[in-house]
């Protein structure tokens, strides 16, 4: 198994011998992997790979069966969602998470509403208004109002909704799930400048993506999954996209 | 930022009359109109229509359903349904009654009783429907034939008289305000609607029953505990039918274990108000104005000696033509 | 929390206290009759009663004297000019209201020249008659006739009538406070067991070996129990030497498929459990019930009205006529209270206490058993 662990510093992250057995099946075995604050990774393979899994298990929707999880050198267990974001991890999957009949307000702070009144309460709209403007402004991203509804919406909006959202949720590590599956040219782009602009202020990003130009685009390093395993971690600036698609098909390059 | 040319943006383009129709507060407002188109003909079409004593009558008429319909409405807005509130209203009413008759815990032990028994069969539905992720159609079913069951078989198929004259007052007391006259059925749907109206616009639970309802998977990635929220809103259904059985209790002067369960007006009058079954949807003011309507539609055509074989249809006819309506709109 | 708030709504309800209107109507039972009177009772006294209007109640009105069954309908008042009496009718839905009572009153007052509004008290609904109650008071209704079953309801329907002094008839269930008019349940049994014995005895049966069967309905309360419990009272006085395991309680509800079919399937079973029983007396509340006994007993092979039993209904309505007539099921006789001339009485008796004329406190219907013996005379075809 190939490392390029030369990134500096404490990772934020580290996965050791991470795996997942169902039965008899491995879908994820023995994967080492690192993830610094500040740095895009991405994470590519075939279908059943195991690039799900392993995110799931980052994420807290399946606890591993084997090797342990650190975050900032403490070894810590997933075995719901709550305690990974708890941990500062935030994930983004294909379907945004995203509740159609609520505003764009609503979507950013849901799960963190600002209240006031312990017994009662009562949600401060105004306030979470204009935090919510503040931040898709600070983010660069152009949704008309914090009022509209999700429901209307464009994809980009949506997509640009739930990382404002996890943005808020204060996640140090963000983790997107084909994230530009669904849109076009131009919202594209402006989805990978806010994964560019989240890893300035030193957040950590995991993409699972199929579309090479992009992951050649934004990433810092590249892991590539093959049954299972992870069978390599190239640097983005080191390599070509023929390499990784070689490895991602034969396993070699 | 691109802008689909089909989605409908109300900040960018001023007022937006179709995207006003298709939201909820449309809803009210259409339903507003018809209430008022049908209470003109009714007030052309009889002379007994159109007085403040025939409209306290509706009042009280609509007020066990109002209760309940208020409380029904927090929980399909959050995607839930609870057919067992007609078996507990009867099961709240006959605990009353028997608590008021056969203990010394007065009027207050009654309600506090009968509010548990209710709270008692939410919890269990609430368990069952997001533990064991049981349809809530089949759990709450299968529980309304417990309760009525259970209910049949402790007071032994007999009604419990109840001659309290304090327990009588919640139902057959009036408030005089000036001139009027309010029952107290009618004033305590409107405090139970008015209360459920704050917690839904105003408070982080009201928030998470319109987020439950939209997407309960979303809401639990958000570290919403849902599971939690579904058990409450079914305890809420629960507590709110035996709050509507002690008033019916009051009104009829007995607990009875027998009664005509009103599980589909309630939940007709609130699918009439807009609250979408799909869940995610809905406003209690519409519920208000959809009681108001069909209490209104009843009262006017027995006045007008419309006979109620009739007056049935016409209660089917305005669901049917409240859902199509709803249809419709979507393709605006 | 959420749960707390409505907790606290609930006890603040209880707290405050709010003085019932009309809960208390301080009357003295010794000059109104009516307010606990016991129709059901045989030795229940009958008083000659006027209406007062000036203190909205029955009194009793020394001035009339002789028998209560003096009263005839034929002698009653008119009708004065614009009366409106109010008909808070048991149903629009079931046979004996649609087909018998309803046309009758509507008839009658038609005849008298008396307005008549009928409202509909959908029976089973507990709630109805109550919004009926505020319905005819606001309509300025001049007199009520209350067709309401639920006993339990009456004082909360009364308490409305009485605040707005308006005199009541209630019809089959006594309301407190009001001229009652009607069936008596618990003859109904006993002119049912009678005719039961009576045929047993034509036919040479073992009076100690007879199967007492009664089709009992949990959900349906108060007063129309005694048509079974008249029944059955009346058969162990007259045959006390019949053990009490000879007695059977059939629980006979409405299912989801109504009255007929669950009397049968109910009947089917019991049939079955007791596959040697003969000598069946059998009977229920209504002819529904009693017509799916019949028809459960024809469809077991053991329908013949000579050997394996019969059936004595209640109410005279059409299956069963129609049955008795035929003669071809166990179901052989059916007691009438001729709810077909229900109106010819009540609104003449409507007429008198608007008229301020002494009435009885009690007016019964009369009660007959129908067999293929009288059917003709009683029903011609």
């Amino acid at each position: 198994m190939q490392h390029a662990e030369t990134t500096q510093g404490r990772p934020f992250l580290e996965a050791r011998n991470i795996g997942k057995r169902y039965g008899g099946l491995h879908a994820v075995r023995d994967v080492n992997l690192s993830i610094y604050p500040g740095e895009v990774i991405g994470i590519v393979g075939d279908n059943g790979a195991g690039k799900s899994t392993f995110i799931k298990m980052l994420a807290g929707d399946h606890e591993p069966t084997s090797g342990e999880l650190l975050i900032e050198g403490r070894p810590v267990r997933f075995s719901n969602p709550r305690d990974a974001k708890q941990a500062q991890i935030e994930t983004i999957y294909q379907d945004l998470a995203l509740c159609e009949n609520l505003s764009v307000m609503d979507n950013i702070f849901l799960g963190h509403e600002l209240t006031r009144n312990p017994v009662l309460r009562l949600l401060q709209r105004n306030k979470m208004h204009i935090e919510s403007r503040v931040l898709l402004d600070d983010l660069g991203i152009g949704i008309p109002s914090t009022h509209e509804l999700v429901v209307n919406l464009s994809g980009g909006q949506r997509q640009a909704t739930a990382l404002a959202r996890v943005a808020k949720a204060g996640a140090k590590l963000i983790i997107l799930d084909e994230p530009s599956a669904a849109l076009g040219v131009r919202e594209t782009r402006a989805l990978l400048d806010l994964i560019l602009r989240f890893r300035s202020q030193g957040k950590s990003i995991l993409v699972i993506s199929h579309e090479m130009r992009d992951v050649f685009e934004i990433t810092d390093r590249i892991a590539i999954f093959k049954r299972g395993e992870l069978i390599a971690i190239k640097r983005t600036k080191e390599t070509t996209p023929d390499e990784i698609v070689s490895l991602i098909i034969r396993g070699r390059q | 930022m691109t802008q689909s040319v089909t989605q409908p943006d109300r900040n960018a383009g001023g007022f937006n009359l179709f995207g006003f129709a298709r939201s909820q507060e449309g809803v009210v407002v259409f339903l507003l109109v018809a209430l008022m188109i049908v209470v003109a003909v009714f007030s052309a079409a009889s002379p007994y229509f159109f007085d403040v004593r025939n409209g306290m009558n509706i009042g009280r008429a609509i007020s066990i359903i109002g209760i309940a319909s208020a409380f029904t409405t927090l929980l399909m807005i959050a995607g839930g349904l609870d057919l067992s509130i007609g078996a507990v209203m009867n099961a709240a009413g006959v605990v009353a009654a028997m608590v008021l008759t056969q203990t010394n815990l007065g009027v207050g032990g009654a309600i506090v009783a009968a509010v548990a028994v209710g709270a008692l069969v939410g919890w269990v539905n609430g368990m069952f429907i997001a533990k064991l992720g049981i349809n809530p159609l089949i759990m709450t079913i299968a529980m309304q034939f417990v309760v009525r069951g259970l209910t049949l078989g402790f007071s032994a198929s007999a009604s419990k008289v109840i001659v309290d004259p304090t327990f009588l007052a919640i139902g057959q007391s009036y408030f005089h305000i000036g001139p009027l006259a309010i029952p107290a059925p009618l004033l305590w749907m409107l405090l139970t609607m008015l209360v459920l109206w704050f917690v839904l616009r105003f408070t982080l639970f009201g928030k998470y029953v319109y987020a439950v309802g939209g997407k309960a998977s979303a809401c639990r990635r958000a570290g919403i505990n849902v599971n939690v929220i579904t058990i409450q809103l079914y305890m809420l259904s629960g507590i709110g039918a035996a709050l509507a059985g002690v008033v019916l209790a009051a009104i009829q002067g007995a607990g009875i274990p027998y009664g005509a369960g009103s599980e589909l007006s309630v939940i007709s009058a609130v699918i009439l108000g807009g609250v979408s079954l799909a869940g995610g949807i809905g406003l209690i003011e519409g519920t208000l104005v959809a009681v108001l309507l069909v209490g209104v539609l009843k009262n006017g055509m027995t006045l007008m000696g419309i006979s109620s074989v009739f007056q049935m249809v016409a209660e089917g006819l305005v669901l049917v033509g409240a859902v199509t309506l709803d249809r419709l709109k979507r393709r605006l | 929390m959420y749960k707390a708030a409505g907790l606290a709504a609930a006890l603040a309800v209880s707290l405050l206290g709010v003085a019932p209107i009309g809960a208390a109507i301080a009357q003295d039972a010794a000059a109104n009759p009516t307010l606990t009177q016991d129709p059901g009772n045989p030795s229940q006294a009958r008083h000659w009663v006027t209406y007062d209007a000036g203190a909205g109640a029955y009194r009793v009105d020394p001035s009339a004297s002789g028998d209560t069954i003096g009263w005839s309908a034929a002698k009653a008042a008119k009708a004065a000019d614009g009366a409106l009496i109010c008909f808070t009718a048991e149903s629009e839905e079931f046979d004996w209201d649609v087909v018998l009572v309803n046309p009758s009153m509507r008839r009658a007052a038609e005849a008298a020249g008396v307005e008549l509004l009928l409202l509909n008290n959908q029976y089973p609904s507990t709630t109805k008659p109550i919004e009926n109650a505020d319905i005819c008071v606001q309509r300025g209704a001049d007199l009520v006739v209350s067709f309401n079953v639920f006993s339990e309801i009456a004082p909360a329907i009364m308490t409305k009538y009485n605040e707005a002094k308006i005199p009541v008839i209630a019809m089959d269930v006594a309301h407190p406070g009001s001229v009652f008019y009607g069936a008596d349940n618990c003859k109904t049994g006993a002119l049912a067991a009678q005719f039961a014995l009576q045929w047993a005895k034509d036919k040479n049966w073992p009076l100690d070996q007879l199967q007492v069967v009664a089709g009992v309905d949990p959900a349906v309360g108060g007063a129309p129990n005694c048509r079974n419990t008249g029944f059955v009272d009346a058969i162990k006085a007259a045959v006390p030497q019949l053990p009490a395991s000879n007695y059977y309680d059939v629980d006979m509800r409405t299912g989801e498929l109504g009255p007929v079919a669950g009397a049968i399937a109910a009947t089917t079973d019991w049939l079955t459990a007791h596959p040697d029983a003969k000598y069946i007396i059998a009977t229920s509340i209504n002819d529904d019930r009693a017509y799916g006994i019949a028809q459960a007993m024809k469809q077991a092979g053991r329908g013949d009205a000579a050997v394996d039993g019969i059936v004595v209904g209640k109410n005279a309505e059409k299956v069963a006529l129609d049955a008795v007539r035929a003669g071809d099921t166990p179901l052989v006789g059916t007691v009438s209270f001729f709810g077909n001339k229900y109106g010819d009485d009540v609104i003449p008796l409507a007429l008198d206490i608007l008229a301020g004329k002494p009435v009885p406190s009690i007016v019964s219907v009369a009660h007959e058993v129908i067999s293929k013996a009288n059917i003709d005379t009683h029903y011609p075809q």
